[in-house]
């Protein structure tokens, strides 16, 4: 693929603002946290019909991790305040009758959604809205036939927005459930900002951000693949919005990425998937490790 | 408690150069690997070896039997998980590619039994598109004991939002999850494209005439040892299925 294809590609249809808000993220303590996690657990224990008044709480690695009865249990990620409750049903148990139909399942997680009071847990200038149904499926075959698929789980997953931009990262909210909307598990890596941003930050355009992430790309694919002309590159256009840098990760500014997928296939070779993010904003104001961890200093293997 | 054994390539500039590959780099290789490893040996468990980049050999998943050295690494330890390019070829057999070819440059699975009189209970392979959903049978044969590979049926991707897929991996299984839920679970963040399965064999009850009998599989019972129950090895002679479970949106 050439360069300016791979930039064409990338910019397809591609409409952003000149400038948007940069936001500072609400810090909690731990304790705080645990306290939003008590909150999850009551409404996750109401849409369930069942208690969590029994349960055992430690704190280790940066986790609080909650010992629920049946077999579940909570955790909060200290760095990000990310939560998740996890009902305990086995994983092949309560599964649906049928391969339902799309829009169905968005409806019944959209209910479960609905008797968790998502909306509540985001405050303006925030709003959470659905962003789509995954499905978890099983089959199996003897060496003559084919049984299956079956429908295990359904999970709906949420994007939170400030503003005019999503937060983009891990979904926002996931709502798992099994046959008939019971619950499975809600995990929520949610931000909350104060109430007026720091500042407002010009975007740089789209064709720039094409050029940063072609040169990551060619990083990668090293400098003999620059022209990429013998490999199938399939790009979408390139995403805008705010990083969540994931669960594990404190989160102290909100600030403008430009997000690009690239999927390389080439007959014969390994399938290749990137997701490369480079800022959107000349001003760095949400410093991240983009280089990626190095091996552990071990010892050299035997020689061949 | 378990032992477990990590390869991770990072790198592909020999495999590009000899001309074997486009491959590209990865960025978040030994964030995930790191991060499981962290995560399984905080929990008490031992890691075996962790061989990186040019220190992964093919020949580390080639069975003993087929000239490979499986029954001193891969298939010495109850699980592994190994991090790299994949594909399937179109027979349905797993492929994998290394930097060095010790003595291949790939590894395709019709080469690997894992499980036989050895100890490997769990394949996770971090890797796109190891599985072929229309011929989940091209794997069958890797099966001789071994009770779960966990790998992909469509892209797996490497970005920062993903690269916390091996802590989250790991968190599952220590917290008690079985092992198919820890990895689809954990490599999936529900937003970026990963399409995570997990395979396993069944014995005869478990087919049960075609009537499946889930709440039997490996999909539902097994978890890391010390975190649960592990069901026993079914040799070949008893494998009368294949169960796979699988995530898409």
């Amino acid at each position: 693929m050439k360069q300016d294809k791979l930039a064409e590609d990338l910019c397809r249809g591609v409409d952003h603002p000149d400038e948007v808000e940069i936001h500072a993220v609400r810090a909690f303590a731990v304790d705080e946290n645990e306290s939003r996690l008590r909150r999850l657990l009551s409404v996750t224990g109401e849409a369930c019909e069942c208690t969590y008044d029994r349960s055992d709480w430690t704190r280790k690695e940066g986790r609080t991790l909650v010992r629920l009865p049946n077999g579940g249990r909570a955790e909060l990620f200290h760095a990000s305040g990310a939560l998740r409750v996890v009902t305990g049903l086995e994983p092949m148990a309560a599964l649906f009758a049928s391969v339902d139909k799309a829009e169905n399942l968005t409806r019944l997680v959209d209910k479960a959604a609905l008797r968790l009071h998502l909306q509540e847990w985001v405050s303006p200038p925030g709003r959470l809205e659905f962003e789509r149904l995954w499905q978890i499926k099983a089959a199996a075959a003897d060496r003559k036939r084919v049984v299956g698929p079956i429908l295990c789980r359904a999970v709906g997953a949420y994007r939170q927005s400030i503003g005019r931009l999503p937060v983009l990262g891990g979904a926002s909210v996931a709502v798992k459930i099994a046959a008939e909307g019971r619950l499975d598990s809600i995990s929520m890596q949610l931000v909350e900002t104060h109430s007026e941003p720091v500042e407002t930050a010009r975007l740089i355009g789209a064709e720039a951000a094409t050029h940063a992430v072609a040169r990551l790309l060619d990083s990668l694919l090293g400098a003999d693949q620059r022209s990429r002309s013998d490999l199938n590159v399939k790009v979408q256009p390139l995403q805008l919005g705010y990083l969540h840098p994931g669960k594990r990760k404190p989160l102290r500014t909100l600030a403008p990425h430009y997000f690009a997928s690239v999927e390389i296939e080439k007959e014969e070779e390994e399938a290749q998937a990137y997701h490369l993010i480079v800022p959107a904003t000349e001003r760095i104001y949400q410093p991240l490790c983009f280089a990626g961890r190095e091996a552990p200093i071990a010892a050299q293997r035997r020689a061949a | 408690m378990a032992t477990f054994g990590i390869e991770a390539i990072r790198y592909f500039s020999n495999a590009r150069a000899a001309g074997v590959s486009s491959a590209g780099d990865l960025t978040y290789t030994f964030n995930r690997s790191n991060g499981l490893d962290g995560k399984l040996r905080g929990a008490g468990h031992t890691q075996s070896f962790y061989w990186t980049n040019t220190d992964c050999f093919e020949t580390d998943i080639r069975d003993s039997d087929q000239g490979g050295d499986d029954r001193n690494w891969v298939d010495n330890v109850d699980l592994f998980w190994i991090e790299t390019h994949g594909n399937h070829e179109a027979d349905g057999r797993a492929r994998l590619l290394y930097d060095t070819p010790q003595t291949q440059w790939r590894t395709r699975s019709n080469q690997w039994q894992l499980g036989e009189n050895w100890n490997a209970e769990w394949l996770l392979v971090y890797g796109c598109k190891t599985v072929d959903l229309n011929n989940v049978g091209g794997i069958w044969n890797i099966f001789a004991g071994l009770h779960i590979f966990c790998g992909a049926w469509d892209n797996m991707w490497d970005g920062i939002t993903t690269d916390e897929c091996g802590e989250d991996v790991g968190d599952n299984l220590v917290d008690g999850d079985t092992v198919s839920e820890s990895w689809i679970d954990g490599v999936s963040d529900w937003s970026v494209d990963n399409h995570p399965i997990t395979v396993c064999v069944g014995n005869a009850a478990t087919w049960n005439g075609g009537n499946i009998r889930w709440d039997l599989s490996y999909l539902n019972r097994d978890h890391l040892w010390g975190h649960g129950n592990v069901d026993p090895d079914l040799p070949p002679a008893q494998q009368a299925c294949l169960l796979w479970r699988w995530a898409e949106g």
